[in-house]
């Protein structure tokens, strides 16, 4: 079953003569459950269509159709929603808030739904994430290791549809990369979660079901590996 | 509790100093606006409440009616408290005065319920009439009728009803029309009638005793009276009175109690009222406008980290809502710990300033009034403060949340929006590298490629900038309209004058007063007042403007009013000495010369059809010694000038007429004379200028000193000025005044012709007094405000630059650089807001001179005392801060720094 529709997506960044195409015509599907590797170089667009999937940037032309549904024709407040509910993002560089513990960010998604926090999934997590010791440390006194798989907490802790990681492992040795990525894979089997990560660890993009590889804001190569598990 | 409000609470406590300063802003402007609504709301209230103590608290009064009207007055909507008196008659006690035209009756009134409530009966002796039989006396009647009545004695008069000879009633608003006057006026119907005086009042004022009123007020209670009801009532909305005036015409004769309609907010329109109007607007804009932007300022300086942690916020699915409901709660939180501080902060400040100043406004009104100032709160005005305070933290906080809301959250999350990095070539200058060195470069880099971030610092020291100056222009130009509408002080305390034969020896009668008064500096004059013609070449052309509008000049010489005045010999010759200039010039009989003090008090037309004051200059200095001339009609025995006429062949003529016993023009016969022969000419040669003596009227006159002794060689052996007047300064005027009075009685002469003139000004003095604390108060919080404004945009944006800081640090950056770098961005925030806030405040000032100049005329000025101290205090508030949070920073580790995302 089809569940992510990209349509012809482009980005532009400036204008001008500063002007950037990020992103040049994308277009592809990914199928439920699929677990799929984005690499491709620095700057070639790959966080750039993470986001857009993620909805938290807008394309500048083009669509993303997720579970049937045209992302960018949301408004903003179904668009928050679909944020918090079906997506998890994990950023390149983390994104946590400072103020908050490592507990707190971790269920803000489920706190701003306005759910109760499901403790076991948080101990889970926590525990497979090796943060149990560290729940209650604020961001700023983690290692950027730490605050990677806190994000990636984060993200999974809503159980969403789909999973976005961006260099997920990028600040992790080779044993504890593949933890994290044995994490996601495990809560790509479980929940059938579709897991769409960027990555420049060949180890990793191996790994996946299917391969794209982007370049300068084009999708070069697309690849499968094998069927997908989910 | 929300996961959101959790958010909001710890974000503040992390940024503890920035959370801090952010209340520091809210409570000073919670306490500034505070104030500024009580303290003229108290000050409001003391007016109103001096003025229904001096005079009553009635509003309307209504004069003339049947009982019957009366009651249906008294029953008209929007009227409050009501009470009558009914007129018991008039009686005729003192027909000695009637022949002089003076007050000749005793008008009796029947007091009704309540009254006391609506006029002011003060007793200085006695008690309140209880029964018809029983009279309360005004203080005036003993005063000046020559009728003396004591508590106790007993009063017998025949009243009766004042009418004309054609039997129409004469209200209190009709002087008494004597025999001569245009109808014959009569007491009708008299009775006779049997009080005892059981007090005396102090005597209504004029507007409850009219000046025209031929009658003496006095008061009894319970007698019916003969149908004439005088009803007076307030209004239950005070400051709708001029409505509810177009809405109920009068029935009889309208009076409205002036004094209070104006202190309830009705003003003429008048260029005061203008310029009051104008400088309360130009206030609550300083002050709206420096709580505001302290306020805004305090959250938007870290407008980029919050930009940031929404976007984040939303990334995980925040929803507007929620960002907005988080914004709400965090601008809720400080609210609620800023206002209700500001608002004790407020009041107290403002009662403790009240408070010091009593003194002062216990002078301004009554002495022994019993009104005083005190604060007075006003529940809906600070629900308002309060308000204004919310909403405007509100807005503030909701800001960068707006923002954050409306631009992705990856754009927030990389402030695209707020650090709008220009990747543009930057040059720096070869001083700065070379004051400065590579800290220099780094910093003017730093400086012109994020801008946004500079530019909450430059514009928080130009609001200080501008606020400060302006303030101090507000506070200078006010000081100097209350000035210049209530007139300046001549300096003179006390004054005198003598008549008739009295006028014989005047060192006599000066050196008695001195002695008695133990005065500091005392002499006399005689004075008149002359139009004086100018030669037009003469004349300065400020006085040329003026005259140029005035359709009544002639063409060969401009006229001017002025006083000509014969100082004693002494105290002209210390005017010469104090001038530089040689009395010995001005004492030949033969050619006598004057000295001129050569400004004018003038009022000119303003805007809006009031009047404004200024001075001017009359004689152009350049052209002294020069001769001005006036003319008067001759002197005829046993005839009076009437007035000028044309005859047929176009020539100016006088006409005299037959001279009646109290120099009044009497009978048929009138004699004309052409100009040329019946006028006299006066010639006056002006010798030097002297600056603004204090004897008197010159302050504000333009007049000409001749030594005394001159006077018959000016004005010719046969003048007479009539009255010499004498004028003396006394530290202690009100002791210095008793002491002469004794010695006048002592010395079988009439103390009616002594005046406190200390008194009178003093009041003025205070008003003065009273503007220029309030300044300085104004002046501190508004600097209060901008000092807060400052440090928390300074500390809060180097904290924001932490991690850039210690990355900098961290490739070899030592202190010095540091210090360097610091230096140079110091400089520039100073010489940017600078740049900017001195202009913005010369147009401040300009606006506020032009408001000045509404009602007072003067010219445009910059305080320049005070922009020195801006200048001075912006580089010195933006070291001080700079040193401080550097200090803060020196403290930081430099890998925990890097780490912190967190300020
Ligand atoms: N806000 C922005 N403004 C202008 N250009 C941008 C912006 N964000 C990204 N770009 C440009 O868009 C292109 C793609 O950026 P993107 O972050 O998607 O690259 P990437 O593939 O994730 O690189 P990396 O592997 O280094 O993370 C880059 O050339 C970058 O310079
Ligand atoms: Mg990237």
């Amino acid at each position: 079953m089809e569940i992510l529709r990209i349509e012809n997506l482009t980005k532009v960044y400036g204008s001008g003569e500063n002007q950037v195409r990020a992103l040049d015509g994308v277009s592809f599907t990914v199928e439920k459950g699929e677990f799929l590797a984005i690499i491709g170089p620095s700057g070639s667009g790959k966080s750039t269509l993470l986001h857009i999937l993620g909805g938290v940037d807008r394309p500048t032309g083009g669509k993303v159709w997720l579970d049937g549904q045209d992302v960018y024709a949301q408004d903003e407040e179904q668009l928050a929603v679909f944020r918090r509910r079906q997506v998890g993002l994990i950023y390149q560089f983390y994104n946590l808030i400072p103020v908050l513990n490592v507990e707190e960010n971790m269920t803000l998604p489920v706190l701003m739904d306005g759910r109760p926090v499901n403790e076991e999934r948080l101990n889970e997590l926590l525990g497979i994430l090796g943060l149990n010791e560290r729940r209650k440390h604020l961001p700023n006194q983690l290692s950027g290791g730490q605050q990677q798989r806190v994000s990636i907490g984060r993200a999974l802790m809503n159980a969403p549809s789909v999973v976005l990681a961006d260099e997920p492992t990028g600040n992790l040795d080779s044993r504890n990369s593949q933890e994290i990525v044995e994490l996601l894979r495990s809560s790509n089997v479980r929940y059938k979660q579709t897991l769409i990560v960027i990555t420049h660890d060949e180890n990793i993009a191996l790994q996946a079901d299917r391969i794209i590889a982007i370049e300068d804001g084009r999708i070069t190569r697309d690849e499968r590996i094998r069927e997908a598990r989910a | 509790m929300n996961i959101l409000c959790v958010f909001t609470r710890k974000s503040l406590l992390a940024n503890r100093t920035r959370t801090v300063v952010t209340i520091i802003g809210i409570i000073l402007s919670m306490a500034l606006i505070t104030a500024v609504i009580e303290g003229a709301y108290s000050g409001h209230q003391f007016l109103i409440r001096s003025v229904e103590e001096e005079e009553g608290a009635w509003m309307v009064s209504e004069t003339g009616l049947t009982p019957e009207e009366a009651e249906t007055l008294r029953h008209t909507d929007g009227v409050g408290k009501s009470a009558v008196w009914n007129e018991a008659g008039w009686a005729m006690i003192a027909p000695e005065r009637a022949e002089r035209g003076d007050k000749p009756y005793m008008l009796v009134e029947s007091m009704g319920e309540g009254i006391e409530d609506l006029l002011a009966i003060r007793l200085t002796a006695g008690r309140m009439p209880e029964n018809p039989g029983e009279i309360l006396l005004p203080s005036n009647l003993s005063l000046t009728s020559g009728v003396d009545y004591r508590e106790g004695d007993t009063l017998t008069a025949a009243l009766g009803r004042r009418v004309t000879d054609a039997g129409e009633t004469v209200s209190i608003f009709e002087p008494f029309a004597g025999p001569s006057g245009e109808f014959e006026e009569t007491v009708a119907d008299p009775e006779e009638r049997t009080y005892t005086v059981v007090g005396i009042y102090e005597h209504f004022s004029w507007e409850v005793d009219p000046y025209e009123n031929p009658g003496f007020i006095a008061l009894t209670r319970g007698e019916e009276g003969n149908g004439n009801t005088t009803v007076f009532c307030t209004l239950k909305h005070p400051g709708r009175t001029v409505k509810w005036l177009d809405a109920h015409p009068p029935v009889g004769v309208r009076r409205v109690h002036s004094d209070l309609k104006k202190f309830n907010g009705s003003f003429g329109n008048s260029s005061m009222t203008t310029a009051l109007y104008g400088f309360t607007a130009v206030l609550v804009f300083l002050v709206a406008f420096g709580s505001v932007s302290l306020i805004y300022n305090s959250f938007s300086i870290s407008v980029s980290e919050r930009t940031r942690q929404f976007g984040i916020l939303k990334s995980v699915g925040a929803t507007k809502k929620q960002i907005r409901g988080s914004v709400l709660y965090e601008a809720f939180l400080l609210s609620a710990v800023g206002i209700p501080v500001g608002l004790v902060v407020g009041c107290a400040g403002i009662g403790i300033t009240l408070t010091c100043l009593r003194g002062a406004f216990d002078s301004m009104i009554r002495p022994g009034s019993e009104t005083r100032m005190k604060l007075v709160l006003h529940p809906a005005a600070l629900l308002i403060a309060a308000l204004v305070c919310l909403v405007t933290t509100l807005i503030s906080a909701a800001v960068p949340a707006r923002r954050a809301i409306r631009v992705s959250p990856i754009d927030s999350i990389r402030q695209t929006e707020d650090v709008k990095l220009r990747a543009k070539e930057v040059k720096t200058g070869r001083l700065t590298r070379k004051l400065f060195g590579f800290e220099g470069m780094m910093a003017s880099k730093n400086f012109k490629r994020n801008r946004k971030r500079y530019r909450s610092t430059v514009v928080s020291l130009f609001l200080s900038v501008m606020l400060f100056i302006s303030a101090s222009s507000f506070c200078s130009y006010l000081t100097g309209a209350v000035t210049g509408v209530a007139g300046e002080d001549d300096g003179m305390d006390i004054r005198y004058y003598t008549a008739g034969d009295e006028r014989d020896d005047p060192e006599k009668t000066l050196a008695m007063l001195s002695a008695a008064g133990n005065t500091e500096d005392g002499t006399y004059m005689d004075n008149t007042y002359v139009e004086y013609r100018i030669p037009p070449e003469a004349t300065h052309p400020e006085a040329k403007e003026l005259l140029a509008s005035d359709p009544g000049q002639e063409e060969d010489f401009y006229t001017w009013g002025g006083s000509l005045t014969f100082l004693r010999d002494e105290s002209f010759r210390d005017l010469c000495r104090k001038n530089g200039l040689d009395p010995a010039d001005y004492f030949d009989p033969d050619h006598p010369k004057a000295l001129v003090s050569n400004r004018s008090r003038i009022m000119r037309e303003g805007r809006n059809g009031g009047v404004r004051y200024g001075y001017a200059l009359t004689l152009d200095p350049e052209k002294i010694p020069c001769t001005l001339t006036s003319v008067a009609p001759m002197e005829m025995e046993g005839y009076v000038f009437t007035e000028e006429s044309v005859s047929e062949n176009g020539e100016r003529m006088l006409n005299y007429m037959a001279r009646g016993e109290r120099g009044e023009a009497v009978g048929e016969e009138i004699l004309t004379f052409p100009a040329s022969e019946a006028e006299v000419v006066t010639e006056y040669d002006v010798g030097g200028v002297i600056g603004i003596p204090t004897y008197g009227t010159a302050a504000d006159q333009f007049t000409l000193f001749y030594p005394f002794s001159m006077e018959k060689a000016v004005l010719g052996p046969d003048a007479d000025l009539y009255q010499t007047n004498f004028v003396f300064r006394a530290p202690n005027h009100a002791e210095a005044f008793e002491d002469m009075e004794d010695a006048l009685t002592e010395a079988g002469m009439t103390t009616a012709r002594l005046w406190d003139e200390a008194a009178r000004s003093e009041s003025n003095r205070m008003l003065v007094r009273v503007v220029n604390v309030f300044s300085y108060g104004f002046i501190i919080l508004i600097s209060l405000i901008a000092l807060a404004n400052v440090f928390n945009t300074i500390s809060t944006n180097i904290m924001l630059r932490r991690r850039e800081f210690a990355m900098l640090r961290s490739i070899g950056l030592g202190n010095r650089g540091f210090r360097r770098m610091m230096n140079y961005e110091c400089l520039i925030y100073g010489m940017k807001g600078l740049m900017w806030g001195l202009p913005a405040a010369f147009l401040m000032t300009w606006v506020i001179w032009r408001v000045a100049g509404s009602a007072f005329e003067t010219g445009f000025y910059v305080p320049w005392p005070s922009v020195i101290i801006a200048v001075g205090s912006v580089f010195a508030v933006v070291f001080a801060t700079m040193l401080y949070a550097s200090a803060k920073l020196r403290e930081d580790n430099t890998v925990d720094a890097l780490k912190n995302e967190n300020l």
